[in-house]
C-alpha cells in the first residue's frame, strides 16, 4: 500500500507531558511490534525513526499509565500521560511514614493536590469541607481568616478540645489560640491558616484507632496530616499563579423600612393598650429611610499571587514558594493580608545518609472588625439601628451618634474601631536519616513551631465603647514556641511471603507560652491609637505557661502474600497536664485486613481489582485541657493589710488523666472495573470515657468543684466514599466522586441528669447529643387574637423557663459532598456540592432584634406578622405576649441543614503547540465560583455559623455573625 | 565496622527511652502549688493574711463571698427587725420575709466563704504544726503566733456558721474524702470546740505584742469573742467573767464620740476590726447607702430600729434615704460606698459592757455598765436594770447594723414574738435557722437539713 511505502523511514517527534502539565523526561517511547525505541529528554521531547511496519507508539513511565497512540499520518505527536492511580500501587501518608494503600488496615480520608488547587479558600481546614467523609467542618464566621471548627467522627469531649491534632510535615502543631481579646467566631481554630493551601501536596485525615493510635494521648479527635510539596528530580519547574476575585455575602437579613418599623412599634403599643407614638416621638423625621445593612456590606476584592520553583537532580531537590493574598471581607472595615514563604530541601549525601528540611514562614495581618456575638459590632449596630435613623448629621455630613443611649453607628465602628491582629508563624523541621543496614534506617527529626500574635485594639472616642473612656486602647502580645525532638528507627523487610515494616521512636516536646497585655484610656487625639498616647494605663499583666510531653511509640505491620494483613501500635505518653499518679498513659491499637480479591476463589471475578475487608480496635486519648488543672493551687491575688495574701484556688487531683476513647472500626474497600469505580465504606463506634469534668463538691471541702474524670460520650456512624469514571470516551471524561456520612452523638452519662445550660439556648443532658437545645415549644399563633401559643408542660397555666423541653440539636445526622468533573481536551469543569443534614441552629439574631418592645431595628421576618383576626401566620402579633422574645423557644430553633454549591471551576489548558511557540511549559486559565448557591430552609441569613466560635457545648448558634462570602475569581497559572 | 553498626543501633534504641519523668513537672507561674504554699516566713504570713481576707470576704479573684464586708452584718439584719429590704435581690427578699429557700444565693455565699476561710486556716495550722518553726525566717514564737491566729479565724468562722445554721460539722482537716462526707456535730460539741479553741488561742497569744492591732487576732479578741460565744450559748457567768477580764485588763477604752468608733481606725474601743482600703474594699456602705451617694441601697433601716432610738441618742447614725418611696432611712455608720474604706468592727468594748451587764442583771453593776454607754450617747442614765428587755433595747441601738440583733432575739427566746409581728403570715418558729444550702445536701450523703425546710 502506498501508505506503508510513504511511511518508510520517516521520523515522528513530540513532547510528553505529565497530567500536571510538566514535561516528563525519561519516558520510554517504543514503536509497537518493532525494536525501535527512544527516551524523552529533559524537556520531555522525543524524536523517533519509524521502521517499516510501525503503526503505533507506546509511551511508558513509572507511575504513569502506559498509552498507545496510532501514528497514522502524524509527524508530530504531543501526549499527556496520566498518573497511574491504580489502587494497587497507591500510597497513603500515615503517622511516621507511608504505606501502600492496599496493605493499610486503618481508616483515612484524603484530599490531593488536584482538589486543593481548585479551591480559593483562605485556610487549609476549609479544604476538608465536603471532601472528606466523617469530617464536619464549619466556618464559624465569614470574616477573612475567620475561625473554623473541624470535628472528625463527631464530638467526644464536653470540656476538653474537640479539634483534631494537626501534623504538618511531621511537626505536631500547637493547639489553642493566643488571642487575649474576644472576636466571637471570627478567630480561633484555624491552626493551619499560615500555610498556603497551594503548597500542599496532600492532606490525610486519620480517623480510626489503627491510624491514630501512634499519636496516643492527643489522637482521640482524629489526626490531620499535611504534607507539603517537595522538589522532584528534573528540570526546574517554575509556576506562577495569579487570581483575582470579587466576593459578597451569601445571604443577609433585610431590615424593615422606616415606615414598616414605625408600624411594628405602634402595633406593639396598641396591642399592649398604649396609645401609638408620633413619628417624632419615635425619632423619625418621616422621610429618612436608610438601610444600614446595605451600607456596611460590600463587594469585596480578593487577590492572590503565588510563585513557586521546584526541581533538582538525584542528589539534591528543592521546592521554594512565596505567596501573597489580599482579601477584603464582605463587611466594611474587614481585611486580611497574608504572606507565606516555603523552603523544602532534601539532600542525599550517600547511599546511607540523607538529610533535609521543611521550613514554612507566614505573616498574617488581619484587620478584624468588632463583630460576632456583639451588639456593638458592625453587623449588630447595622441590624439594631432602625431605618428611621439617618447615619449622618444633616448639616455637617459627619457620621453621627444614632439611637441615643446605644450610640453605635455601624459605619463608624467599621471604619474607626481597630481590631488589628498580626500573626507570625514559623514551622520548621530538620531531619537526618541514616541507613544502618539494609532495611533498617535511623532518623532523627528536630522541629520548631513558633507563633506570635499581637493584637492592637482601639475604640476612639467616636464609638460607643470608647466614648465614656475618652478612647480605649488594648495591646496584647503572645508567643507560643514548641520544640520537638524525635528519634525513630524504621525497619522494612520482605522474607518470601512475609513482609514486615515497623517504626519505633520517642518524642520529647516542650512548649512555652508567654503572654502580656496593656490597657489604657483617655487618648489625646482620635487618630493616635497606641497606648503611648493614653492618659492613663488602666491594666496590664504578663504570664507564662509551660507544657511538656514525652512519649515512646512502636508500630509493626505484617503482610502475608499481600493477602492477610495485621498491624499493632503502642504508644506511651507522659504529659505535664496530668496528675502525679497518672503521668503516663498507654495507648494502643490492633487491626487486621484481608485482601480477598487476591484469593484464588476470586480468580474468575475479574471486575474486582481490589477487595479488602479491614477492622481495627484501639484506645486513644485527649490531653487538651488547661495546664496545671490537676495541681492543688493557691493564688497570690488576695490581700490583707494591703499586703500579699494567699488564697486556695484549686484542689489537687493527682489522679487526673486524659480522656480515653475506645474506637471500633470496620470497613470494606472495593476497586472495580479497572479502577473505574472505587467504593470505600465503613462503620465506626467511638466510646469516650473519663471525660475531663469539673465535679461539684460540697462546700465543706473548701472548694466548689474539682477537675476530675467522669462521664461517657458515644459517637457512631457510617461513612461511604464512591469514586467513579462515569464516561471515558475519546477526549471526553466524566468523573464523579461522592461521600456521605451518617453520624450520631450521645452523652451517655454524667454526674447529673438535669440539663446544664450553656450558650444562649443550649444544654448538656445525658441521653442527648452535645449541642442539644433546651427551649419552650412554640405552637404557633392564634388566628383570632394574634397571640402566641406555647406548650405548657407542667400545666401551671403560665409559660416559664420550667416549660423548657429538649428539642433540636446542633449535631448533624448526615453530611457529605459530591463532585462531578468533566474534561474535554484542554477544558475541564468541576462542580462540587457540599451538604449537611439534620442539624439545627438557634437564631438568637431574630430573637434579639425582632423583639417589638425594643427600639432596635427589625428584620423583614416581621412583615409576616399577625395583623388582623383570621390571619394565618407563624409570627405573633407584636406586644401581645411578653414571653415571645424573652423565653428561648422553638420559633428560633431553625433547621440549619443546607446544600451548597461550594465550588465550580472552569479551566482551560492551552495546547502545547501554542505553548512551544511561547516557550512555556504550561498555561492554564480558570474561573471559579465559590458558594454560589445555597439551598436551605434556615430562617436566618447563613446556616453555616457558630457565634461562640470553637465552642463544645453551644455550637450552632447565630448571633450577629459575619456571614460567609460567595466569590467569583479569574486566574491564570503559567508554568515555565 | 560491623561492630560500629551494632553500637549505633543499640545506642540509638536506648536514646529512644532516655526520657526523664522530672521533665514533666512543669510549674505554674501564677499559682502556688499546695506543697510550696508555705516555705518561709513571708509565705506563712501571706497564708495567715489569707485567713483574715476570707473573714472580710473581699478576696480578689474569688468574688461574691463577702462576709464582714457585707453579708455577715446585713444578712442577720434583714432576717431580723433591724433592716428591711429596699433593693432588688430575690435572695434578700426571701430573708426579709423569713421565707428562705435552700438555694438562696446570698446565704450560699456566706456558707461557702466561711468554709473556704476555714480551709485556709486548716492549711496554715496543718503546715505550720509540722515543723513550721524551722522554715527560713520563722521562730518557735512566730510559728505559735501564726497557728494561734489561724485557729482564731477557724473558731470565729465556725461561730458565724453555727449561729446562722445551728449545729454544723466541725472542720479540722483539709482531707477531701473526710470533708466530702462529714456529718453535723451537736450544739454542745460546737460550742465546746469554739470556746476551748479560743481559750487556747488566748493563752498562746497572751505574751504576743500583736503587730497591726486591731486588724489581727489578740488574746483580748479571743477572750471577747469567747464572751460572745458563751453569751449565745447561755453560759452567762462565763460570758460575764470574760467580759469583765477584757474591760479591766484589755487596755481598751470607750470612745467619747460614738461615730468615731467606726470612722477612725485608731479608736481604742475596737478590740478587733478588719482592714479596708481601696485595694481590699469593704462593700458595707455600698449595700446600705442610697444611689444618690453611690450605693445600691439593698437594705434600709427598719422603722422598728428607727423608733428604738430615744430622742437625742447620738448613736442614731441614720439619715432619710433620698428617693425611697416608703420614706425609709439608711445607715450612716459606713460612709464610703465608692472606694470601700470602711473598716468593719468585729468586736468592741461596748459589747463587753453589755455582756457584763446582762450577766449581772438586777445588780448595780448592770445599770452602771449600761449607763457608761448611755452617757456617751448623750441620754439619761437608767436607775436600775432588772429586765432582759432593757438589755435588748440597749443592745439594739448600741450595736445597730453590726450584725447582732438577730442573734440577740434568738438566744433570748424572743425571736418568735418579735418576728411573728414583722412577718405575720410567713414567719415560722423553724425560720430561726437558715436552711443548709442545697449543694451540701446533694453532694454530701451525711448532711441533714434543718427542720422546717
Amino acid at each position: 500500500m502506498s501508505v506503508t511505502a510513504w511511511a518508510q523511514d520517516r521520523t515522528v517527534s513530540g513532547t510528553v507531558n505529565g497530567d500536571d502539565g510538566a514535561p516528563l523526561p525519561g519516558v520510554t517511547v517504543l514503536v509497537v511490534n518493532t525494536s525501535a525505541g527512544a527516551v524523552t529528554d529533559i524537556n520531555g521531547k522525543f524524536k523517533i525513526l519509524i521502521p517499516e511496519g510501525g503503526t503505533s507508539l507506546s509511551f511508558s513511565f513509572v507511575g504513569y499509565k502506559t498509552q498507545q497512540v496510532e501514528i497514522g499520518s502524524q509527524s508530530s505527536i504531543d501526549i499527556t500521560l496520566e498518573t497511574d492511580a491504580k489502587a494497587l500501587e497507591e500510597v497513603v501518608v500515615v503517622g511516621y511514614g507511608t504505606t501502600l494503600k492496599k496493605e493499610f488496615t486503618g481508616a483515612t480520608a484524603s484530599v490531593g493536590q488536584a482538589q486543593i488547587e481548585k479551591l480559593p479558600v483562605t485556610s487549609t481546614e476549609q479544604v476538608l469541607q465536603g471532601l472528606t467523609s466523617g469530617v464536619f467542618v464549619t466556618s464559624n464566621s465569614g470574616a477573612p481568616g475567620g475561625g473554623i471548627s473541624v470535628r472528625v467522627r463527631g464530638q467526644s469531649s464536653i470540656n476538653a478540645s474537640n479539634s483534631p491534632l494537626y501534623v504538618v510535615d511531621g511537626v505536631v502543631m500547637a493547639s489553642g489560640s493566643l488571642n487575649q481579646a474576644g472576636y466571637g467566631g471570627q478567630s480561633g481554630g484555624n491552626l493551619l491558616s499560615g500555610i498556603n493551601p497551594q503548597d500542599i501536596e496532600s492532606i490525610e485525615v486519620l480517623k480510626d484507632a489503627a491510624s491514630t493510635a501512634i499519636y496516643g494521648a492527643r489522637a482521640a479527635n482524629g489526626v490531620v496530616l499535611v504534607t507539603t510539596k517537595r522538589g522532584k528530580a528534573g528540570k526546574t519547574q517554575i509556576n506562577l499563579d495569579m487570581w483575582t476575585g470579587t466576593a459578597s455575602a451569601v445571604a443577609n437579613y433585610e431590615p424593615l423600612t422606616a415606615q414598616e418599623w414605625v408600624d411594628v412599634r405602634n402595633e406593639q403599643r396598641t396591642n399592649r393598650g398604649l396609645a401609638p407614638l408620633t413619628n417624632a416621638q419615635l425619632g423619625w423625621d418621616g422621610t429618612n429611610n436608610f438601610n444600614y445593612t446595605d451600607a456596611v456590606f460590600r463587594d469585596a476584592i480578593i487577590n492572590q499571587y503565588q510563585l513557586s520553583a521546584g526541581g533538582g537532580d538525584n542528589k539534591f531537590s528543592y521546592y521554594l514558594s512565596g505567596s501573597y493574598r489580599d482579601e477584603e471581607g464582605v463587611m466594611l472595615g474587614s481585611e486580611m493580608q497574608r504572606y507565606t514563604g516555603r523552603v523544602n530541601l532534601d539532600y542525599t549525601a550517600s547511599d546511607r545518609l540523607k538529610f533535609g528540611t521543611s521550613i514554612g514562614l507566614s505573616r498574617e495581618d488581619n484587620n478584624f472588625i468588632e463583630n460576632d456575638n456583639n451588639i456593638y459590632g458592625v453587623m449588630g449596630a447595622a441590624l439594631l439601628t432602625p431605618s428611621t435613623q439617618a447615619p449622618r448629621n444633616a448639616e455637617t455630613g459627619e457620621l453621627r451618634d444614632v439611637l441615643p443611649g446605644f450610640g453605635s453607628n455601624a459605619i463608624r465602628i467599621a471604619e474607626q474601631a481597630k481590631r488589628d491582629n498580626v500573626t507570625r508563624k514559623l514551622i520548621a523541621n530538620t531531619y537526618a536519616s541514616y541507613k544502618i543496614i539494609e532495611g533498617l534506617d535511623a532518623k532523627i527529626d528536630f522541629s520548631y513551631d513558633w507563633t506570635s500574635l499581637t493584637e492592637n485594639h482601639y475604640d476612639p472616642v467616636t464609638t460607643a465603647r470608647g466614648r465614656s473612656a475618652n478612647g480605649l486602647g488594648l495591646f496584647t502580645s503572645g508567643e507560643l514556641a514548641t520544640s520537638i525532638l524525635e528519634p525513630t528507627l524504621r525497619f522494612n523487610k520482605t522474607f518470601g511471603d512475609h513482609k514486615i515494616s515497623a517504626v519505633a521512636g520517642a518524642t520529647v516536646q516542650n512548649r512555652a507560652q508567654l503572654t502580656s497585655f496593656v490597657e489604657g484610656q483617655g487618648f489625646a487625639r482620635p487618630n493616635l491609637e497606641y497606648i503611648a498616647s493614653a492618659a492613663t494605663i488602666t491594666d496590664g499583666s504578663s504570664n507564662r505557661t509551660d507544657y511538656s510531653f514525652q512519649s515512646q511509640f512502636i508500630r509493626a505491620n505484617y503482610s502475608f502474600q499481600g493477602k492477610y494483613l495485621a498491624s499493632a501500635t503502642f504508644r506511651r505518653d507522659g504529659s505535664s497536664r496530668f496528675g502525679k499518679n497518672n503521668r503516663y498513659g498507654n495507648f494502643w491499637a490492633v487491626s487486621a485486613g484481608w485482601n480477598f480479591s487476591e484469593e484464588s476463589f476470586m480468580d474468575g471475578v475479574d471486575f474486582i481489582t481490589l477487595g479488602k475487608i479491614r477492622g481495627s480496635y484501639g484506645v486513644t486519648g485527649n490531653d487538651r485541657i488547661g495546664n496545671f488543672t490537676y495541681t492543688g493551687a493557691w493564688a497570690g491575688s488576695a490581700n490583707y493589710l494591703d499586703r500579699p495574701a494567699a488564697r486556695p484556688s484549686r484542689i489537687a487531683n493527682n489522679d487526673l488523666k486524659w480522656e480515653e476513647t475506645a474506637s471500633f472500626d470496620i470497613g470494606l474497600e472495593l476497586s472495580m472495573f479497572n479502577d473505574r469505580l472505587t467504593l470505600n465504606t465503613g462503620y465506626y463506634s467511638r466510646v469516650t470515657t473519663d471525660l475531663l469534668y469539673p465535679q461539684n463538691l460540697p462546700y465543706t471541702t473548701g472548694f466548689t468543684s474539682v477537675q476530675t474524670n467522669l462521664g461517657e460520650v458515644k459517637n457512631n456512624g457510617v461513612e461511604i466514599d464512591i469514586t467513579g469514571v462515569v464516561m471515558d470516551r475519546g477526549d471526553f471524561r466524566w468523573k464523579a466522586t461522592a461521600n456521605i456520612s451518617f453520624q450520631k452523638n450521645e452523652i451517655v452519662s454524667l454526674p447529673t441528669t438535669e440539663p446544664v445550660g450553656s450558650g444562649f439556648a443550649s444544654a448538656i443532658v445525658p441521653g442527648y447529643p452535645i449541642g442539644q437545645f433546651w427551649v419552650v415549644e412554640y405552637l404557633g399563633v392564634d388566628p383570632a387574637t394574634g397571640a402566641s401559643i406555647f406548650k405548657d408542660i407542667n400545666n401551671d397555666g403560665a409559660i416559664t423557663a420550667a416549660d423548657r423541653q429538649l428539642i433540636g440539636d446542633a449535631q448533624p445526622d448526615m453530611l457529605g459532598g459530591f463532585t462531578n468533573s468533566f474534561s474535554y481536551k484542554g477544558i475541564s469543569l468541576d462542580i462540587f456540592f457540599q451538604f449537611v443534614e439534620g442539624v439545627d441552629v438557634y437564631n438568637n439574631t431574630l430573637q434579639f432584634t425582632n423583639n417589638p418592645g425594643s427600639g432596635f431595628g427589625k428584620t423583614s421576618e416581621l412583615r409576616d406578622r399577625w395583623k388582623q383576626p383570621g390571619d394565618i401566620t407563624h409570627i405573633p402579633a407584636p406586644g401581645r405576649e411578653s414571653v415571645d422574645y424573652s423565653l428561648d423557644n422553638t420559633r428560633f430553633v431553625s433547621d440549619g441543614s443546607y446544600m451548597r454549591l461550594r465550588n465550580v471551576t472552569l479551566a482551560y489548558q492551552l495546547p502545547s503547540s501554542l505553548l512551544d511557540k511561547a516557550k512555556l511549559r504550561s498555561v492554564r486559565v480558570y474561573a471559579t465560583g465559590q458558594n454560589l448557591l445555597t439551598f436551605t430552609g434556615y430562617n436566618g441569613a447563613d446556616p453555616e455559623v457558630s457565634t461562640f466560635g470553637e465552642t463544645n457545648t453551644a455550637q450552632g448558634t447565630e448571633f450577629l455573625t459575619f456571614p460567609q462570602a460567595k466569590m467569583i475569581t479569574f486566574g491564570i497559572n503559567i508554568g515555565l | 565496622m560491623k561492630l560500629l553498626k551494632y553500637i549505633t543501633i543499640v545506642s540509638f534504641a536506648l536514646s529512644l527511652f532516655a526520657c526523664s519523668e522530672e521533665d514533666l513537672n512543669e510549674q505554674s507561674v501564677t499559682d502556688i502549688s499546695d506543697e510550696t504554699v508555705i516555705q518561709n516566713r513571708e509565705n506563712a504570713e501571706a497564708a495567715v493574711y489569707g485567713c483574715y481576707a476570707y473573714m472580710v470576704g473581699s478576696v480578689s479573684g474569688d468574688a461574691t463571698q463577702d462576709l464582714y464586708s457585707n453579708w455577715v452584718i446585713t444578712m442577720p439584719g434583714v432576717l431580723s427587725d433591724e433592716l428591711t429590704h429596699s433593693g432588688s435581690f430575690p435572695s434578700v427578699n426571701e430573708m426579709d420575709i423569713n421565707n428562705v429557700f435552700s438555694n438562696n444565693a446570698s446565704s450560699d455565699d456566706v456558707w461557702r466563704g466561711a468554709l473556704t476561710g476555714i480551709y485556709t486556716a486548716n492549711t496554715v495550722i496543718g503546715l505550720l504544726s509540722s515543723g513550721g518553726e524551722n522554715l527560713p525566717g520563722m521562730s518557735v514564737a512566730l510559728n505559735n503566733q501564726f497557728i494561734a491566729e489561724a485557729r482564731f479565724v477557724r473558731a470565729a468562722l465556725h461561730f458565724e456558721l453555727y449561729r446562722l445554721w445551728g449545729a454544723i460539722p466541725l472542720i479540722q482537716t483539709t482531707d477531701l474524702a473526710t470533708l466530702s462526707t462529714i456529718a453535723r456535730s451537736t450544739d454542745a460539741e460546737v460550742i465546746s470546740f469554739i470556746t476551748s479553741e479560743l481559750a487556747e488561742v488566748a493563752t498562746a497569744l497572751a505574751s504576743v505584742d500583736m503587730p497591726d492591732a486591731p486588724f489581727r487576732a489578740s488574746q483580748w479578741a479571743a477572750k471577747a469573742l469567747s464572751a460572745r460565744v458563751n453569751l449565745f450559748a447561755g453560759n452567762l457567768s462565763q460570758a460575764g467573767a470574760l467580759a469583765d477580764d477584757v474591760i479591766r485588763n484589755g487596755g481598751f477604752a470607750i470612745e467619747p464620740n460614738y461615730a468615731n468608733v467606726f470612722s477612725s481606725t485608731s479608736s481604742n474601743e475596737a478590740i478587733m476590726r478588719f482592714y479596708a482600703s481601696p485595694n481590699a474594699s469593704v462593700n458595707l456602705a455600698f449595700w446600705l447607702s442610697p444611689s444618690a451617694i453611690g450605693g445600691r441601697y439593698e437594705f434600709a433601716i427598719s422603722f422598728e430600729l428607727l423608733n428604738a432610738y430615744e430622742s437625742g441618742d447620738t448613736r442614731a447614725l441614720v439619715a432619710p434615704a433620698q428617693g425611697d418611696p416608703l420614706g425609709r432611712y439608711y445607715s450612716t455608720k459606713y460612709t464610703d460606698p465608692a472606694t470601700g474604706t470602711d473598716s468593719p468592727i468585729f468586736i468592741r468594748l461596748a459589747e463587753m459592757y453589755l455582756i457584763r451587764a446582762e450577766a449581772n442583771l438586777g445588780s448595780p453593776q448592770a445599770a452602771a455598765d449600761l449607763n457608761v454607754l448611755r452617757a456617751r450617747a448623750g441620754i439619761d442614765p437608767l436607775a436600775a436594770v432588772n429586765s432582759i428587755d432593757q438589755i435588748l433595747q440597749e443592745r439594739f441601738v448600741e450595736l445597730a447594723v453590726e450584725g447582732h440583733r438577730w442573734f440577740d432575739l434568738k438566744r433570748t427566746g424572743k425571736v418568735n414574738e418579735v418576728m411573728s409581728i414583722i412577718n405575720p403570715t410567713s414567719w415560722q418558729a423553724t425560720d430561726a435557722l437558715l436552711p443548709i444550702p442545697q449543694n451540701e445536701l446533694d453532694l454530701n450523703p451525711n448532711m441533714t437539713q434543718n427542720p422546717g425546710y
